[in-house]
């Protein structure tokens, strides 16, 4: 496991190109949802005049 | 007026020519003005030497990249605003609703803009070649790779210029959109400069810059004329 | 045909179609990426000249070629949006300018993480990592020209014509850095990559570049139906579903 880790001494080089490449894809993702959500929170808010307090 | 009333028939040339000269005119009125882009490009240059020390070989080896460098921000430089006198003062629109091409007076446009920023840059490189102890047979390379050079980045800037129209401040957008568009540019007309200098063949280098100026003069006037609509358009 | 475009093309359709097809795709990438992972850095045997560095292709070619596929996709359904004025195509491009920006970026900072242990520098002016860097400023021009103008039908048009002049010189702009790079760099420094590498090692590359085209097939199709909410908040559709309860 260690040995696997170390990937032959170049472990930190391999390991932060695939942090990074995870972190960028899941902060996008992460992003994503938040922006769904809130794009139907909003539409929800303006479909329905009666119960809309603007602000 | 009638609503109905024709289009009076104008040759393409007649179109070119009207709005060639009208832009000269206005171009010659405010000559001071026009050249601004020069004095960058000659300020610029003369800047290098003073950074990196007067060694006549390190200037020979670096100076056709800094002359093509400087010359490439100059011409950025003239091309913000480009159209913006014409669309505030509303001639821009009338050329739009006026049922000519409008790509042949984009194209008219951007050979005065050529005329105006580009050429001077051409005539005063020889010189600065000499301030950066380029070898007198790489001079006339220089020149012509510049006159090649500039005519693409006036075609290819003025798209940029055109998608900017209605952007205020535009000016570092439009680096962003034409600056990475010049890239071959460079790269030829530096290396044209460069293979002189090392006593190396330039045909193959100018003939690319030839080339890239018939594709350009092809295709960028469609380009700036579709760009000059939306923004013509968008309605403020 | 047109008849088959407009309902095809019409945003309630996408929504309904995105809403049901999107978390499948969604986990089907994550699949892919479990299982390439597995191959990647597991299975497949370490680079006999590089050692173990080289699995690093297994996330940076992907990226590299997705950023391009991004950026076509982006010009094709420009294209689409000038010629036939379809709003659902401009929606397409808009949603994909981030995501291809982003991986753009990890190209160049997984190609550069690479270069450090094989070339000895973070930074080499190699033709792939400097076309890289081109296409990482056009991503960026389309995303600030499309944000600075106000007028939002106005912006969408400037940026198709910018997607469309891009993508016309990035054949031009990859040639000149290809030539340029040749010139000035004598082919010393090699990658092992290409036709030399054993199937072991080819395999899980395919499988990551199904990871990623699939991770991006999600993430357009969920964006979209963003793209779409904004845009289309004050329509009869939107609130149709609102009260169906089906947003």
């Amino acid at each position: 496991m260690a040995e696997w880790l170390s990937m032959g001494g170049r472990g930190a080089f391999v390991w932060s190109a695939y942090g990074i490449t995870a972190f960028v894809l899941i902060v996008n993702w992460v992003w994503l949802k938040h922006q769904v959500r809130a794009a139907a929170t909003k539409s929800k808010r303006l479909a329905k005049p009666n119960k809309t307090y603007d602000t | 007026m009638s609503t109905e009333q024709e289009t009076p028939t104008v040759g393409i040339w007649q179109v070119f020519s009207t709005v060639f000269v009208r832009d000269l005119r206005i171009a010659f009125s405010s000559w001071s003005e026009g050249l601004n882009p020069l004095l960058f490009f000659v300020l610029v240059v003369s800047l290098f030497p003073l950074g990196i020390g007067p060694d006549p070989r390190l200037l020979s080896s670096i100076g056709p990249g800094v002359i093509w460098v400087s010359a490439l921000l100059a011409m950025l430089m003239s091309l913000d605003g480009l159209f913006a006198a014409d669309h505030r003062d509303g001639t821009l629109e009338q050329w739009v609703l006026s049922g000519q091409p409008l790509s042949i007076i984009a194209l008219a446009k951007v050979c005065t803009h050529w005329v105006r920023s580009g050429l001077p840059l051409v005539l005063m490189s020889p010189l600065l070649g000499v301030f950066l102890n380029l070898p007198t047979t790489a001079l006339p390379v220089l020149v012509v790779s510049l006159l090649l050079g500039t005519m693409i980045l006036s075609l290819v800037g003025a798209i940029g210029s055109a998608l900017t129209l209605t952007v205020k401040q535009g000016g570092v957008l439009l680096a962003l959109l034409v600056l990475p568009l010049s890239v071959p540019v460079l790269i030829f007309g530096a290396a044209a400069v460069q293979a002189v200098v090392e006593q190396r063949e330039a045909l193959g280098q100018l003939a690319l810059l030839g080339g890239g100026v018939m594709g350009a003069l092809a295709l960028a006037p469609v380009g700036i004329a579709a760009a000059l609509r939306v923004g013509v358009s968008s309605g403020d | 045909m047109f008849k088959w475009i407009h309902k095809f093309g019409s945003p309630p359709f996408v929504y309904g179609f995105s809403k049901a097809l999107s978390p499948w795709i969604g986990l089907a990438s994550l699949g892919l990426f479990a299982w390439g992972l597995y191959l990647g850095l597991v299975k497949a045997p370490p680079d006999y000249e590089q050692g173990e560095v080289y699995r690093i292709m297994y996330v940076h070619v992907p990226a590299a070629w997705m950023s391009m596929f991004v950026y076509v996709v982006m010009a094709i359904s420009s294209a689409v949006f000038i010629i036939w004025r379809m709003k659902l195509a401009d929606a397409v491009a808009e949603a994909s300018a981030f995501i291809g920006a982003s991986f753009t970026f990890l190209a160049l900072v997984t190609g550069s993480i690479w270069g450090r242990p094989t070339w000895g520098t973070w930074w080499e002016w190699d033709a792939r990592l400097t076309s890289e860097l081109v296409l990482l400023f056009l991503y960026l021009g389309y995303i600030a020209l499309r944000s600075a103008i106000e007028h939002p039908q106005s912006g969408a048009r400037a940026a198709a014509i910018l997607a469309i002049v891009g993508v016309v010189n990035i054949p031009i702009i990859h040639f000149s850095v290809e030539w340029w790079n040749s010139l000035h760099q004598p082919a010393s420094i090699t990658r092992a990559d290409g036709p030399t590498m054993h199937i072991s090692m080819i395999i899980p590359l395919f499988v990551m570049l199904g990871a990623f085209q699939l991770y991006y097939a999600h993430h357009l199709l969920v964006k979209l139906r963003v793209v779409m909410l904004e845009r289309d908040r004050r329509t009869k559709w939107v609130a149709e579903r609102v009260q169906n309860g089906k947003l």
